[in-house]
């Protein structure tokens, strides 16, 4: 049962769907690794009681011919910032710290209606804020791959119990990076949808222009398995689009023969690892290799996508958690009895330095006399950020770009230094600030012994087209076979 | 850039994360701690916030003259749904998380002495 802890998910429901396995000693499996690597530190709540009864549930529908889909059975982790009916959701905030929702969040109610298991809810930054899984109330997880290092963030606890094999596949969040970052960081696939793609209704909201939920899996067959489960319209979230779902893996084993492949100047700039940088230019040649035509093409607001990113995103945080004021639910502080230092006292109490940090920038950039100066400002280079994109996809099908500067760094690195940490995402940005998906892919190991990953950009709802990219990629190089060594 | 002290107090009130000390009628300040930031995390802040925004200034250089705003990645027309009732969380169900509940309501300091 160990050895299938390494497998993929597509490999795992072959062996359910043959009865080879059940999903409770699936679960069981799950369970024994958690505890056997509990320095990791990726789940803030287990939910072992649900998930053994949902596995017995399973195991039953499966003995009777009624299995609901290909992960029916599956145990799957989903980041702490999706609602879950019953389990408690934090955020990874002491504000949310003993928030338990009241009802399930689109994502919880579509892998249910799946089959799929839910062992827990993962570790991650403070309301998504961060790159590095440091600025979480609940500690920092750590890489698997070398527990002195990040995992990258915000969801570093999804991508880390992926490639621990806690989990087989797991859904995160990605406002500016954090799913494509920490992926790449613990050398697992995840991939950012189009925004619109997927709902967002049951997300607690950190850029509501710019968040989306996406998967991580080992593989790019995993996580096309789980887009299908989570991806196409909901009436509940007034963003959502209302474009068809293709059959993802029906796509995936297409190859890429034909396919134009830009590679954009900007991304192998100042400040990028050259290691990294040796690891991608390789992956690229192998995408030529197996029969991609590469092309350069230049993105020239690039430069400008992390400023833009942080004037937006903490304009966008301040609003959003306003609601968070100690009166209908999450902390209220006891020592205040006058009611507007109950609100200031609650969310001083409630919030951690980095969501406070970008509270007070986000009032900033919004407050009179400056609204024009950044914000307006910051909406209108988004525009031209969106329109080197829309050119670009005029030429070719994907792009291809490092997905972060450097491998994983060590913990405490850059905590002292926000405007250092917010660059470990300068390669991720300019994708949510234009909308369209983007996928990490594992590209290879650095001298460091460190997990370096290859980004896949596409136009607007073509994840299908990336998955295939990465597929295609995957058995050329067999680099998303790599696992780290676990000591259990 | 330089933000003062006085500043980053002003946002911060701006934003509910502090709120100024109160003088009673004995002239005596109200305590400081839970709602005030220190002298020492205001001067970091100020820093932090500086340094962010002398990053973010290079975006005053770009030419966005006849650039119209951005405001999602993929800009859908608003919808309609069709305006039917249907359930809703029950009141047991909404009131569960909060942090002192009275009743069916939410219990908050009084704001009328």
């Amino acid at each position: 049962m160990e050895c299938l802890l390494d497998a993929s998910l597509s490999f795992v429901a072959d062996r359910l769907a043959a009865r080879e396995v059940s999903s409770v000693e699936l679960i069981r499996a799950c369970l024994d690794r958690i505890d056997a690597t509990p320095t990791l530190n990726t789940f803030i709540t287990i939910d072992e009681d649900g998930a053994r009864r949902g596995a017995l549930a399973a195991d039953d529908r499966r003995a009777h011919g009624r299995a609901l889909s290909r992960i029916d059975g599956v145990p799957i982790a989903l980041k702490d910032l999706l609602m879950t009916a019953g389990l408690r959701t934090t955020a990874a905030s002491k504000m949310l710290a003993n928030y338990v929702p009241p009802y399930d969040g689109a994502m919880a109610e579509r892998l249910r209606a799946q089959g799929a298991i839910m062992l827990g809810k993962t570790n991650c930054d403070e309301f998504a804020m961060g790159s590095s899984n440091e600025h979480s109330a609940f500690g920092p997880v750590r890489n698997p791959w070398d527990e002195t290092r990040v995992a990258g963030g915000s969801s570093g606890g999804s991508a880390a119990a992926v490639a621990a094999g806690q989990v087989f596949a797991a859904l995160g969040t990605d406002t500016g990076g954090s799913i494509r970052q920490p992926a790449a960081l613990t050398g697992v696939v995840g991939l950012k949808p189009t925004y619109g793609r997927v709902s967002r209704f049951g997300v607690i909201a950190f850029a509501s222009s710019l968040d989306q939920v996406g998967p991580f899996g080992r593989t790019a067959k995993d996580v096309a398995h789980v887009m299908q489960a989570i991806a196409g319209f909901d009436e509940r979230d007034s963003t959502s689009a209302d474009v068809p779902v293709p059959d993802y893996l029906s796509e995936i084993d297409g190859g890429i023969e034909g396919l134009k492949v830009g590679v954009p100047t900007e991304y192998f700039g100042e400040g990028l690892d050259p290691d990294v940088e040796t690891l991608v230019r390789q992956g690229i040649e192998t995408l030529g290799h197996a029969g991609a035509e590469i092309v350069p093409i230049s993105l020239p607001h690039t430069r400008y996508a992390l400023s833009t990113y942080y004037v937006i995103c903490t304009a966008e945080a301040s609003s959003n958690l306003a609601r968070y004021d100690g009166v209908r639910y999450g902390h209220r502080a006891s020592s205040e009895h006058e009611l507007r230092r109950m609100y200031a006292a609650s969310r001083s109490e409630g919030f951690g330095d980095e969501v406070k940090r970008r509270i007070v920038l986000g009032t900033y950039v919004l407050s009179s006399g400056y609204y024009d100066a950044y914000y307006a400002q910051a909406q209108k280079v988004r525009t031209l950020i969106r329109r080197d994109f829309e050119s670009a996809f005029k030429h070719v099908d994907v792009i291809a770009t490092p997905t972060s500067p450097s491998t994983a760094f060590r913990l405490g690195d850059k905590t002292t230094d926000p405007l250092s940490m917010y660059m470990a995402d300068v390669c991720t940005l300019a994708v949510n600030l234009a909308g369209i998906p983007g996928l990490s892919t594992p590209a290879g190991l650095a001298a460091d012994g460190l997990p370096v990953g290859l980004q896949l950009l596409g136009p607007w709802f073509e994840e299908g087209r990336l998955l295939r990219v990465a597929h295609a990629f995957e058995q050329a190089t067999g680099h998303a076979d790599r696992r780290p060594t676990i000591k259990a | 850039m330089t933000i003062s002290r006085d500043e980053v107090r002003r946002i911060a009130r701006l934003a509910h994360l502090e709120y100024p000390r109160v003088q009673d009628d004995q002239g005596h300040w109200s305590e400081p701690e839970a709602v005030c930031f220190d002298e020492q995390a205001l001067d970091r802040l100020a820093t932090e916030l500086g340094r962010i925004l002398d990053h973010v200034r290079d975006l005053q250089a770009v030419d966005v003259r006849d650039v119209p705003p951005t405001r999602h990645g993929v800009e859908l027309p608003s919808r309609w749904r069709p305006d039917e009732a249907k359930p809703s969380i029950d009141r047991d169900a909404g009131l569960s998380g909060a942090p002192v509940r009275i009743g069916d309501a939410v219990a908050v300091p009084k704001i009328v002495e």
